[in-house]
Parts: structure tokens; sequence; C-alpha cells
């Protein structure tokens, strides 16, 4: 690995200094460590927040749930309190990574991790999202790759957690080390015509302390599609929540962020039960927009069934049948 | 989890392997676990496309930096594949190499590489006149025929432990470790490169982290090893990281099978047409698809031919072009069957070569759970079940080897044999052969392999060790006791030939008294008594390495989500040295050829060639949750006498059987490796015009 | 064998032949950031409140391995895995894909499986670190050994020590794991031989008989 200046942060105010400093962060290191190793992540100074155990728990508190940014998801699979009231949420990570990385890896780590693109992810690829020219999936081997266009870059978003997030309209709470920011999870992300370089908006010189979600969804459910049961990032992926008669339907793996599929839930609009018939219509609107590239078609066919199985999935139904 | 059928007359111990405890805390000691002190690192400077050359590299910015030792580049060198060597760069660690690599800061001139097949096939060549008027006839003449072609992806061999070396290359001889198949041979490709005679070189091989055949040779890394030793004077480590061991670490060659085949309303293959072409490296050469085989196909017309891709060399692999070939014709097989409508099973029988096979077709089917088998597609939900099945077998020559018995004082005995173990158990095969033969607990006996100073036995390749070692080992055995008996002879004044032995007792013919092996032992002259042993015909037996595969799966018709519920494995291989390894062994073939046909492949990038997946992220490796219940039958007949092959005969059928499970589950054919989700709604909406 | 002929069509958008695209293309994707007039060192290690700076060379560290305290010289790059192999000659603990994928690295750390490629070892400070060499000779791991043993699970046995790592962890978060449970509890361990069955028959095996301590 190259090699980088270490620190260990005790609490908010050593971090920010740290920040100030230049230094990057490490929550669990599983993605920070993978990208130092490919020489893609050049950074000179890392600092680990491990030792703030502040930062780890999930608690309920004003009626909704805080879940510490060094949750890891581990943590989060197990969570009771989770489990009963947005069972979507642990599902999402049940089968996220490896049992071993899940041990490691924290919530705040997950949803800031950069993206998997396989070019993106070898330096000799020099692309648009490192300094490059070009978008290498566009003439290249993209199965793998963004279905839905938003704009040169066509990576899909990594976090298997995110969209449930999403889903919830969580709270991305972070710190200068002065002053708590807050974050609506929904407008987070960026999309590659809002910024080529990143893929959220988190400022350098912030650290997020929590996530919090304001309120637990009467209906929820995560549906994943994987080509091999053994850990996989999942081909396409939905979280479907449903609360105060509105239904939250986040399609992941599809597109460069956790994608609202804003057509579909206009279909279902205030329906609590939904059936086979407007499951099927829902998941036909929400790949309306879908624009597949040279190899990935198959996979608009995948955000149809995944949106279709949700919707039926948190409504209690078998979406076999 | 298995069985055994007919057991009685052999050998058949079923104790684990003596080094398991070894291998499962840790403290087994492969080649990539040696760091002698002073060891170097050593590294390939590769080039990452498919095809082009270096235009520039910071040679000198690579050399400054501290604990690097050497760095060479070669630009200009025109490569083509990806991972194809253009420089070495050797440092004092692991950081320094690697930091070495990056200061390089290479710059490439890339052209456009040979990736995809399909686009670069050019069809089935004409066949010659008289060919072509006997196909004319049998294709014209009133019989069904069926015309299909399959298509199947590169494997890489993805050992574990990576190909490497360690190599000391010191004033008064070469010590190295090397993770190898093949360690007599290692032996002199390490006393070529050093030149050192092969009396002052040692190879110590004693755990290898699997091979699967693409670990015969010495390689860039383990030449390189041995060059800088020697230059420098001091131990040498060269050991592939994942990203080598994918792009240059072996593979088994994709293929295109064009098949056209005409059967009788009887159920007859009457013949036809077959074209195979293998997907090699850039140099062409080792394709070699198996098709067809196993079935009477009647009068077929064959042509193969190579077809040269910018992607790394083709190795060996477990079986070497029958997995693909097996693919295919059983493919065709169900297709044939139901253009006769007869059941696949039966038409299989009907088709037949192997009156073993035969047999195991029936108990196979019975343990499958055959007759549950739907019409294809007919299931109904969105959850589709079906069942398919499969042949394989092995070939069965002699060959040649040899082995040292040594029985001590101390009434311990010795085996060494100068094989490897690369996961099959060689060495338990030496240990439980030498005991059985001897008639002594296992504890008595250590057999020991993996080092060249042992008397030659044979590379693993071809799936015969087993075979080769059994008779060699046996002979050895023989022979040490011959020795004792000599011994025992001028102790108690008699002939060696008239005393007795069996069961760990001997009979002193003077007085009739028993003498327990560890008495008897105690009583020879020495240290010990070493009998030679060679490949003996006496040893040999009977047996082959027929075998069948039934397949159970269940697909999701919505999403083309495979999954393997059931495999059913009717193994023959003769003897069974070891009961534990051999159904190890056959799991194994099961499960490679499980991840074969749902989920590998070397994913070349059609604009630059590089492989983009040379990882185990997105080259995709069967897991704990994709393996299903495994039902591994060892059949054994009271005939077969003699060890036999199974790593190899054990992954053939897989990949076929479950392709033909996959088209009775949802009446859609995949023809395609593997049967990715993505394939399976490409099949379906080829075939039937919509999914699910 | 995708059929590229549409990213040939999309490869003329690029207005460049594909030869001189790739020209140029290096390994330096971003420019390395440096930072002016910051050199790491003691004086600043003394100076930020609730930070402490190690700066990048190597330093002493100790390290609880297998029940005993053990100092050792690293970098802060230094990872776990290479830590273990290397400076403890621990090399049990395996080498495969050193990026998290494969699972043949797998120690505990207060009794946890995690994967020690994607570890700092300087971060492992004060840890409880358990490597199968140090399974193989707990008493309460014992049975679970004993039971890998009695299976004959490995082949090869690269992937093993792993295996039976994270399969330690798995007995005591879930004592009495289902089939499909021992199967997802090992989906981060690959197994290139097939043991698998194997491997899942000595757990279970073990989980029926008492389990582990
Ligand atoms: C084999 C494998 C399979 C995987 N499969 C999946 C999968 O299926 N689904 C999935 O979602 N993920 C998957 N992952 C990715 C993995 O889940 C992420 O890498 C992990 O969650 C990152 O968390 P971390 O704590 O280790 O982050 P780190 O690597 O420590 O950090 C990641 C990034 O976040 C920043 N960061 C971390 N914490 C904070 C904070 N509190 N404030 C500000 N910045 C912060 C870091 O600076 C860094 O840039 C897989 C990984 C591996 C190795
Ligand atoms: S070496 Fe650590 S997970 Fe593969
Ligand atoms: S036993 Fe060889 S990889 Fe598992």
């Amino acid at each position: 690995m190259r090699s980088f200046g270490y620190a260990e942060a005790e609490n908010a105010q050593g971090l920010a200094a740290a920040l100030g400093k230049g230094y990057r962060i490490k929550a669990g290191g599983i993605d920070l460590l993978d990208m130092m190793k490919e020489r893609i992540d050049k950074s000179e100074r890392i600092v680990s927040i491990t030792g703030m155990t502040e930062l780890r728990g999930i608690k309920e508190r004003d009626g909704g749930v805080a879940i510490g940014a060094l949750t890891t998801l581990n943590e989060i699979a197990r969570d009771e309190t989770l489990r009963k009231a947005f069972p979507a949420l642990p599902d999402t990570v049940c089968n996220a990574a490896t049992p071993q990385v899940r041990e490691v890896a924290t919530i705040a780590g997950n949803i800031l991790q950069r993206p998997r693109c396989w070019f993106f992810r070898q330096a000799e690829y020099n692309c648009l999202r490192k300094s490059g020219q070009a978008c290498y999936a566009v003439a290249g081997d993209n199965t793998y790759h963004s279905i839905y266009p938003m704009g040169a870059c066509h990576i899909t978003h990594p976090s298997n957690i995110a969209p449930a997030l999403v889903a919830v309209g969580a709270q991305i709470i972070a710190s200068d080390g002065k002053n708590p920011k807050s974050y609506d999870i929904r407008d987070f992300f960026l999309t590659p015509e809002q910024d080529l370089k990143r893929e959220n908006k988190l400022p350098q010189n912030e650290f997020i302390t929590e996530i919090f979600l304001p309120k637990m969804p009467e209906k929820s459910a995560y549906v994943e599609v994987k080509e091999k049961q053994s850990f996989d990032w999942p081909l396409a992926a939905c979280v479907a929540t449903y609360a105060d008669k509105k239904w939250s339907i986040i399609l992941a793996h599809v597109a460069p962020v956790p994608l609202r599929a804003t057509l579909a839930e206009n279909v279902v609009g205030e329906k609590a039960d939904i059936d086979e018939n407007l499951a099927l219509q829902a998941a036909e609107a929400a790949v309306k927009t879908a624009q597949p590239m040279a190899y990935n078609g198959f996979r608009v066919h995948l955000a149809k069934a995944v949106v279709r199985r949700a919707l039926l999935k948190a409504c209690g139904k078998d979406f076999h049948a | 989890m298995s069985e055994t059928t007919a057991p009685k007359n052999i050998m058949q111990p079923k104790e684990p392997r003596p080094d398991v405890r070894q291998k499962v805390t840790g403290t087994a000691r492969y080649t990539a676990d040696q760091y002698p002190a002073k060891v170097l690192y050593a590294r390939s400077v590769r080039f990452p496309f498919g095809k082009g050359s270096i235009v520039n590299a910071d040679v000198e910015k690579a050399r400054a930096i501290p604990g690097v030792v050497l760095v060479d580049v070669k630009k200009g060198k025109s490569v083509n594949y990806a991972g194809g060597i253009v420089g070495r760069i050797v440092a004092e660690s692991k950081d320094a190499l690697e930091d070495a690599m990056e200061a390089l800061n290479a710059t490439y001139e890339v052209e456009q590489s040979r990736t995809n097949p399909s686009k670069l096939y050019e069809g089935v060549p004409e066949a010659d006149a008289q060919a072509n008027a006997e196909l004319k006839g049998l294709f014209d003449g009133g019989l069904k025929v069926v015309e299909a072609t399959y298509t199947t992806q590169v494997q890489t061999h993805s050992c574990l432990e990576p190909h490497g070396s360690v190599v000391d290359v010191r004033q008064d001889g070469v010590e190295a470790w090397v993770s190898t198949q093949a360690v007599m041979a290692l032996e002199d490709a390490v006393s070529n490169t050093t030149d050192f005679p092969a009396s002052k070189v040692v190879v110590h091989s004693e755990f290898v982290g699997g091979g699967f055949g693409s670990k015969f040779s010495l390689g860039a890394e383990g030449t390189m090893a041995c060059r800088v030793s020697k230059e420098r004077a001091r131990p040498v480590r060269a050991i592939l990281n994942r990203s080598e061991e994918h792009c240059d670490g072996g593979n088994r060659p994709g293929s295109i099978q064009y098949m056209k085949i005409a059967v009788k309303d009887s159920g007859e293959i009457a013949g036809g047409r077959v074209h195979v072409v293998s997907t090699v490296d850039a140099d062409g050469g080792g394709g070699g698809i198996r098709n067809p085989n196993y079935y009477k196909f009647g009068n077929v017309v064959r042509t193969e031919g190579d077809l040269a891709l910018n992607g790394g060399k083709p190795q060996a692999f477990r079986a070497p072009g029958f997995p693909q070939g097996s693919f295919a014709l059983e493919s065709m097989m169900d297709e044939l069957a139901a253009a006769v409508k007869m059941d696949p099973v039966a038409f299989r029988k009907l088709n037949e070569t192997s009156r073993r096979r035969i047999e195991q077709f029936d108990r196979g089917a019975e343990l499958i759970g055959w007759k549950d088998r739907k019409a294809d597609g007919g299931t109904p939900g969105r959850i589709k079940i079906g069942y398919g099945c499969a042949a394989g077998s092995w070939g069965n020559g002699k060959g040649k080897c040899s082995s040292d018995c040594e029985i001590h004082r101390s009434g311990e005995v010795e085996v060494r044999v100068g094989i490897q173990d690369i996961g099959t158990g060689a060495s338990t095969v030496v240990t439980d052969t030498a005991a059985w033969h001897l008639g002594l607990p296992r504890t008595m006996v250590t057999g020991k392999v993996g080092n060249s100073d042992y008397p030659p036995g044979p590379g693993s390749g071809g799936s015969v060790t087993t075979r080769m070692t059994v008779p060699a080992v046996r002979d050895s055995a023989e022979k040490a006791l011959g020795e004792l008996k000599k011994e025992l002879a001028s102790v108690w004044k008699t002939e060696p030939d008239k005393i007795s032995y069996g069961e760990g007792v001997f009979v002193n013919p003077t007085n009739n008294q028993n003498v327990a092996w560890k008495d008897a032992c105690a009583m020879m002259s020495g240290a010990s008594v070493v009998g030679h042993g060679r490949f003996n015909d006496e040893y040999w037996g009977e047996g082959g390495s027929d075998t069948v595969q039934f397949v159970k799966v269940e697909v999701d018709s919505e999403t083309g989500v495979v999954k393997v519920k059931k495999v059913v494995a009717i193994q023959a291989c003769g003897q069974v040295c070891n009961r534990l390894t051999a159904e190890n062994q056959v799991c194994g073939g099961i499960i490679q050829g499980i991840s074969f046909a749902l989920f590998e492949q070397r994913m070349l990038d059609p604009m630059t060639g590089g492989q983009l997946n040379a990882d185990f992220i997105n080259y995709k490796v069967a897991g704990p949750v994709d393996v299903p219940e495994i039902v591994a039958v060892l059949d054994v007949r009271d005939t077969d006498t003699g060890a036999r092959s199974i790593g190899e005969p054990s992954t053939i059928p897989t990949a076929g059987a479950i392709a033909n499970a996959v088209a009775n589950a949802l009446g859609v054919r995949v023809r395609h490796l593997p049967i990715t989700p993505q394939r399976v709604l490409e099949a379906m909406l080829e075939q039937k015009g919509a999914i699910a | 064998m995708h059929d590229d002929e549409q990213s040939d069509v999309q490869q003329a958008a690029f207005r460049t032949s594909r030869r001189g695209f790739l020209k140029g293309v290096g390994i330096a994707s971003a420019a390395t950031v440096v930072l002016p007039g910051l050199s790491l060192g003691q004086e600043e290690a003394a100076g930020t409140p609730g930070l402490k700076e190690f700066g990048s060379g190597p330093l002493e560290i100790s390290l609880k391995v297998n029940g005993d305290e053990r100092k050792l010289s690293i970098e802060p790059r230094t990872t776990l895995l290479d830590a273990l192999r290397t400076k403890l000659a621990l090399t049990g603990t395996k080498e495969i894909c050193d990026r998290g994928s494969c699972g043949g690295c797998t120690v505990l750390v207060d009794g946890r499986a995690m994967v020690s490629c994607m570890t700092l070892a300087i971060d492992m400070q004060g840890r409880e670190i358990t490597t199968a060499e140090g399974i193989g000779k707990d008493p309460g791991f014992a049975p679970l050994v004993d039971s890998f043993c009695e299976h004959d699970a490995a082949q090869c046995g690269f992937c093993i020590p792993g295996i039976l790592v994270r399969s330690a962890a798995l007995l005591k978060e879930i004592p009495n794991p289902t089939p499909l449970e021992i199967r997802e509890g090992l989906a981060g361990n690959i197994c290139r031989c097939g043991t698998y069955s194997r491997i899942f028959d000595a757990v279970e095996a073990c989980a029926k008989k008492g389990g582990v301590a």
C-alpha cells in the first residue's frame, strides 16, 4: 500500500483539526484501504476515528432512530429495534459484502464509499472521475454500469444501505468540529451531471456523526437480484416503504445515485395495499426513463422485477406466485 | 452426504488425511509462506492492456526509492495480452516494490485487441466433397436433424495459493520452494535456470495451495527468482498477486461448438457435422475441445480450429477440453432426445458406449428423483424446477513412478515418493496404501511427498498421480518387507522366503512362533531397511473412471437467477485408497463445475483488451451459499482392484447437466456459458419472445 | 463474450482513434496532494488536543496475538495481515486476494472475525487477536478443530485456516446454526477446491456436539 502519515482522533475537536490539516478519515477502512491499495486514493494522511466510540450505536430519539456514524453493518443487521420497525433496513445489509467485512464496515463509510466501476477502480484507466478525458464505460464493457443516464460518467452507486435511508428521508448529521450540519439524504448524493468527481455533498472539512431516521415506515421491503448468492453486488435492488399515505420506491445499483422512482410512486399513489397488477404498472413506470448501455439492457428488466417484488413484499405478498 | 456401493474386497480407509491438522490450524507451510532471512521481493512489470507497449516509464524515479534493488523496463516491447511481462522490479520489501511499481508512472501505446470470439468466428468450414455428400445423405434422409451452436467462456484457474517460487541460490547448491504440481520436473527447470546440476538442487513442495493444471512449469516468476537469486546471492521471493494470477496464471480456453446431428425415430443417433473452435491466446494452441465423446454419435464429420485472442495463455485445466465439450454434447443429447420425444435418460442409455454408465444412469436417476421431472417449463409459478443429467469418464493408461519404503528399527515406516499433494490427498494415498499393503496401523506409516530428492514420481496431471503411485508404493513396501525378511532370516538362520508375514505378524519358521512387527523390526542389524519400488504391473488391477451426474435446479424465471439445489454423482474410480479424500475430490469437481456453469468468466474489455475482473469481486467463484446438497456415490465393484482416476472425471459432466436442468425448468435452452441471469433472460426473449 | 457491435459505434463518438485515445493513459490519475510546509513530526504530535499523530515512518508497536504480547516494528501502512505473516511468522493467516473478498486472512479481533488484509496493524493495539494457530491451541475451540480434522475438511488447505477462524466466530454468534446460517455465515470465504460440503458438516457436527467455548 502507499505510505501515509497516520493519526488517531480522540474527539470531534481533534478530528476537525485533522481535517484542517488535510487528513482523510478512516472508519472501517474497507473502502479507503482498497482505494489506497489500488493507488487511486493518494491521501498522504489518514486519521482513524474508530476510537471515537460516541459515534457508535443505535438509539431511539425524538420519535425516530439515530444511528451513529461508526455503527457497523453487522450491528445494524443484528439490531432488534430496526428489525421490528424497519425490516428493510437491516435486510439491505444482511447480505451486503461479507460477514468479515460487515464486522468492520461502518454505515457512514458505506454510504460514502467510492463507486465500484471497474474502470474507475483500476489506476491504468484514467477516467473522467479521476482526471481523465473520457468514461471508458461508454465504449467498453458496461455490463454493471448505470442504466439511467445522468451525465458523462456511468457509475452505479455502490451502497446497499443508502436506498433504505433515502426511502425514509434520513438526515445526515455532520460536524465541522464546531457546528452541527444537517443534510437531507434525498439531495445528498450527486449525479455526474452535478459533479463528476464527487458522489455526495459532504465537504472535506466535515465528518458525519450520525444518520437520523425521523420516522419509521409502516411498511417496508428490500429486494435484490444477484448473480451469485455468496456475496455479490446486486445487479439491481429496490427498497419500498410506506408511511403517511405515501410510498417511497428507491432503486439501487442501477444509477449513479440511489434512484427515487417517482413515476412509480405516482402510479401507486396513496394505496396502502398493492396488488400484482398495480405493482406491475408501477414497475413499468419505474423503468420508463431507463436508457441502458450496450451490454446492460437486461438490467432494465431486473429493475422492473425488483420494484414489483419490493412493493408486493412490503404488502406481505408472495411475489413468486 | 455420501455412500459407497459394494465395497468389501479392497482397501477403503476412511481416516482423515494425516496432515489435516496442520492445514486446518495454519501450521502447514506452503511456498507462499516461505520468508527466508534476507529475502528479496521480485515482481514482474506487466502491460495492463490487450495489445501494445509501454511508451514511457520513470525507471530512474523507481530506482531511487529506498529499498529498491533493481528495476528493468523494456520500453517499446510489444505485448499481446493484458498481463504480458515488460520488466521486473526487485526490492527489499513488498512495500518498496509496490512504491517502485507506482513510481514508474507508465504511459502506454494501446492497439485494438481481439477480445470477442463470436465476432471473430469465421463459421463452419466446408467439409471435403465426399464428406459433404455423406452429410447431405444424412441430413436429407428424412431423419430428425438438430443444429445448434454452443459457446463456453474463458475460466481462470484461480488457485488460492498463487503461482510462485522462493529460491535460494547458494554457492554449494540451490534450495527452492515452488508451488507446483510437478516437483520432479521443477528440479530440472531450476537446475537449468541456475546452472547447477540437479544433484545440487532441491525443490520443496510439501504443501501446494491448488494447481488444477496450471502449475507444471517454473514460469516467468520462478525463472526470475532463480536468476536474481543467483545474481544477488540472496534468497528471492516471487509470488504473483491476485490480479497477475487471473491474467497470467493460466486459464481454460473458451469455445464455440457447432453441431448438426441427425437422429433416427428409434432414438439411434445417425451422425452429423461437428466443428469446434477454442479461444486461445495470441500465440495459438492449447485448445483441444473434446466433442463428440461418450455416446455413439454415428458418422460424424469433425473439424477443429483455434481462435487467437489477446488474452493470457491457456493452461491445462482439470480435464482440459472436456467440460467444454461435455456442455455442448450433453446439451445436444437433450435436444436430440426432445426431437424424437424420448426421455433424456432413456435416450442416453440407448446411445451409450459404456455398460457401466448405463447402470450408473439408473442409479443416479433414482437418487435425484428423476420420476418427479416435469415436461420442459412445466412447473407452475415463477420459480421453475428442472432436472438434468450428463456423463463423463477418464483415461486409464499406465505410467512410471518410483517409491522408497524405509522400515525403521523402531517399526515405523516411511514411504517417500517424488510426487506432490495439490489437495488431492496424494500423501494420504501413499500412507494408506503402504499401511494397507503391509497390514499395519496407519499410525506406523508416514507417507512423504513434495520433495525433489525423493524417488521420481509423475507430475499431477491427467489424474495419474494415484493410479501411478499405488503400484509403486506397493512394490516398494513389498521389497522393503523382503529386505526385512532377509534380516530376520539371518537372525533365525533360515531362508527369507520361508518366513511368512501377515497383518503385523511374522512367523519364525524354525519354531513356528509369532513375532510381532515391532519386535521383528528391532532385530534388524542396521537402523533401517529400504525397498526401492517402481510402478509394478502386478498391482495394476482392474477399474475405470466412468461417471454420471444428475442435477436438480431452481430457476427464477423472472430474474433468470439459477440455483443448483442438488447434485448426485455416481463415480467409479477403481480401488478407493481413502474414501474421504476420494469423496472430497468428487465434491470439489462438482462445485468447480457449478462455478464454471453459472458464474465464472474472464471479462476482457472490448476497447482496451484489459481484464476487467482480475479479482474475486467481479470474477465470481462459487461460494458457500451457492453450494447445493451433494450426494457423491463412489461406485466400487468387487472387480475394482486397481486405483484409477477421480479428480478430472468428476468435473466433466456438471455444467452439461446443469444446462439441461435449466432447459427442463424453463422450456428454453441457454446455449452459452456461464448461465447468468443475463443469458437466461436473453434466451427467454429470443426463444419465447417474452420473459416469464 | 459480448457483442461489441454497438460499442464500436459509440467508439466513434470519441472522435479519436482508439490508439490515439489511449495513448498517454498513465497510471498517475490525480496529482499527489503535497501539503506545503507540513512535515509530520514530533512537534506536531505534541500540538493538537484530541489528535494523536504518528507520522508515516517505522514505529514500534505491541500487539496481543494468541495471548502473547508481541513487540514489532511496522509502518502505519502495514496491514495486520502483513504484520502477522512477515513480522510474527504467523503464516497460517493467508494472503489470497488482499482486498477483503476471499476470507483467507480472517482473524478474530476481540472475538469477532475480520479480514486482516483490510485492517491496519497500528489500529489493532490493545485488541485481542487470534489467528488460526491460536485457535489450534485454544482448548475452547478444540471441538471445532477436531471436527474439521475428523471430517477431512481440507483439500489443498490454503483457504482452511481462514474458514476455521470464521467458523469459530460463527459458532460463538450462533451456537446452533441451521444449514443456511452456516452457508451465509461462511459466505465471505472462498474455497477453490470446493471443500465446502465437508466444512459445513464439520461446523454442524461441532455445534451438535456442544459447540465451542
Ligand atoms: C468483498 C466486498 C464486498 C462488498 N459488497 C458490498 C455490497 O454488496 N454492498 C455494499 O453496500 N457494500 C459492499 N462492500 C463495500 C463495503 O460495504 C464498504 O467498503 C464499507 O461499508 C465502507 O465502510 P468503512 O467504514 O470501511 O469505510 P472507510 O473505508 O473507512 O471509509 C470510506 C469513505 O468514507 C469516508 N468516511 C468514513 N466515515 C466517515 C465519517 N464518519 N465522516 C466522513 N467521512 C467518512 C472515508 O474518508 C472514506 O472516504 C463490499 C466490500 C468488499 C470488500
Ligand atoms: S486476503 Fe484478505 S480477504 Fe482475501
Ligand atoms: S481446500 Fe483448497 S482452496 Fe479450500
